[in-house]
């Protein structure tokens, strides 16, 4: 009966609960995405495999770059397995300007690299494939679907940061891992006239309980050089990669942090609104005989109605549109190289944030509505 | 002053009730006493702020005395806690107001099945209860109906329907005409005396209208906070 009265309440004023509901719903919607854009970004720092990695670049930032004759000597240091050179190529695929063919780019040591990405399979015939082909570019599953790329295909890539054009060859289609294109950084070495730098060297280890004492150990070789190191796990090296892009993590949560204060101003507005206007209706409730906690209890139902309806339409709305856009259509954001998808852990404690932002709003008129003396609230009829 | 003779259901003794607005004191009852014999129609007459509404308050359990006390059959009032006064207002007195004060958004039905909301009685039994209250006052067949698609009159039938369901000792009755025309006037008070007549219901009534008093059994007047006239 409760739920009922709270529900039909909902509807007295059709319009101010249509506009609070829109409002709250969108905000939740904003939410939703600004929290599945960081949950990206945490998923993109947990490939399987990465526990066991290392990221070394060059202490000043991603941009400076690192001798190649720190290769050798990182994986001479011990727990150190394997050491795979990785630079940022940056290019874009037959020159396309288009911000949606953003995708991840490497140029590596193909050996090396079969070895640290553990977590992606190849056919081996492919692998071998790759390996004898100087142009040939390893391509994982799902960029070969979004751009219909088969084995064989021929796929210039425009070099935005390098001078040049990459012409490769399609050799390998792997699966797992991220979203990227590899290929051989003797191609682009030599392209270039043997600059022998290196963006990052990725290292894997042999034991996980190893990642601190083997970055100190990596850092404490060129400490004294003209390119100081700075080695950290796969995991911080994808924020501080986050953190580059303008602390946009904390943006995040800032402005998330925000949205909820709004949410709570509007919810909380409306109860107000509507609690006030019914001040003689919930004293005659009082006078009939329902103690001041089951009044507490109907407002407090209205507002979590509210919110909660808001949150199916905001929350589920985004989960819905962006399964069928991402998860469906595989379609990519310009510069967002994850799909964007709320996860359903996120998509339940956003909900109950909803819920709980609903208690709060009716909390305060709640309590006042109930508090108030009989006689008052029926004065004002 | 004291009503008839017959078994008392209220007594009320040396009732004071001051407000304050800011640091001034209003006193509005001013020492009143009196009874009221179970089974009684009493109606309380007379000007604006003597004190009339305050007293079917005070004797409905929805206020509380600056001194004086009010017994209601073998409860006094002034023992209970605020939850204690909710639940023997639910238990013991119907309410019945000028505005009818229903709940727009609750059908007639539900109305009235309100008070029993706080009962421990099954779906079936209020189901029961609230049509045998809705055909006591003739809207049997408006159960369904909203208050917005009922008339003024139809409303504060609802409202007496309500008032009666949980079968209380006590129908308090504040200016239960005042906002009808006479043939739906004529109609509610027709109902009250119905319902103390058949049904032993004592009934307390607050009315400025002489022709609504004279339809109850007993008349007192207040003026500034004291009974000063009363027939019986």
């Amino acid at each position: 009966m409760i739920l009922r009265h709270a529900f039909r309440s909902l509807g007295r004023n059709r319009v101010r609960s249509l506009v609070t509901l829109l409002g709250v719903a969108s905000l939740l919607f904003l939410v939703s995405l600004l929290v599945s854009i960081l949950g990206g970004f945490e998923m993109a720092s947990h490939t399987d495999g990465s526990e066991r990695r290392l990221i070394t670049s060059n202490e000043v930032s991603l941009t400076f770059p690192m001798p190649v004759s720190y290769w050798e000597k990182i994986r001479a240091v011990p727990h150190v397995v394997e050491v795979c050179p990785s630079s940022w190529f940056g290019g874009k695929p037959n020159g396309s300007d288009r911000q949606e063919d953003f995708f991840a780019q490497f140029f590596t040591d193909p050996d090396a690299l079969l070895r640290v990405l553990t977590e992606i399979q190849v056919p081996p015939e492919q692998a071998q494939a790759w390996k004898e082909d100087r142009q040939g570019a390893l391509v994982s599953d799902k960029l070969a679907r979004r751009y219909g790329w088969k084995l064989g295909d021929r796929l210039p890539l425009v070099g935005d940061i390098y001078p040049m054009t990459a012409e490769l060859n399609i050799r390998a289609i792997y699966a797992g891992g991220e979203e990227a294109l590899y290929f051989h950084h003797a191609y682009v070495d030599e392209a270039m006239g043997r600059p022998g730098i290196v963006g990052t060297y990725v290292i894997l280890l042999d034991d996980p309980a190893n990642l601190s004492s083997v970055a100190e150990s990596v850092d404490a070789l060129f400490a004294d050089s003209d390119a100081a190191t700075k080695t950290q796990t796969e995991k911080a090296f994808q924020a501080g990669f986050a953190s580059m892009m303008g602390n946009v993590v904390g943006l995040i949560t800032q402005i998330s942090l925000v949205i909820g204060m709004t949410i709570l101003i509007t919810a909380a507005n409306t109860m107000a609104m509507a609690v006030r206007e019914r001040t003689t209706e919930l004293a005659v409730l009082r006078a009939i005989g329902f103690p001041p906690g089951r009044v507490l209890r109907l407002i407090l139902t209205e507002s979590v109605l509210l919110t909660s309806l808001a949150a199916f339409i905001g929350i589920g709305g985004f989960a819905l549109i962006t399964w069928l856009i991402f998860g469906v259509g595989e379609f990519r954001l310009p510069m967002v190289w994850f799909p964007l998808m709320l996860p359903p852990r996120m998509g339940l404690l956003l909900s109950l944030a909803a819920i709980a932002v609903g208690l709060l709003a009716g909390l305060v008129p709640g309590l006042l509505a109930a508090r108030r003396p009989v006689v008052d609230g029926l004065r004002r009829a | 002053m004291t009503s008839p003779a017959g078994e008392t259901l209220i007594e009320v003794r040396d009732l004071r009730k001051t407000y304050k607005r800011g640091d001034t004191p209003i006193p509005v009852l001013n020492g009143l006493s009196l009874r009221v014999a179970r089974g009684e129609f009493l109606a309380l007459m007379g000007p604006s702020g003597s004190g009339k509404t305050t007293l079917l308050n005070l004797m409905a359990g929805l206020d509380r005395p600056t001194s004086g006390s009010v017994r209601v059959g073998d409860t006094e009032l002034g023992d209970l806690s605020e939850g204690g006064l909710a639940k023997w207002r639910a238990r013991h007195v119907g309410f019945i107001f000028q505005f009818y004060n229903l709940i727009p958004v609750l059908t007639a039905f539900e109305n009235v099945e309100l008070p029993l909301q706080l009962t421990s009685l099954s779906g079936k039994e209020r189901h029961d209860h609230v049509r045998t209250a809705l055909d006591v006052v003739g809207l049997g067949d408006r159960a369904k109906h909203f208050p917005r698609q009922l008339s003024g009159g139809q409303e504060q039938r609802v409202a007496i329907a309500r008032a009666i369901v949980t079968d209380p000792d006590l129908i308090v009755a504040d200016e239960p005409t005042g906002d009808l025309d006479a043939t739906s006037a004529a109609e509610v008070l027709t109902l009250l005396e119905r319902l103390n007549a058949e049904f032993q219901k004592t009934i307390v009534m607050v009315t400025h209208d002489p022709r609504a008093a004279a339809r109850a059994h007993a008349e007192m007047h207040l003026d500034k906070g004291v009974l000063t006239a009363e027939r019986s």
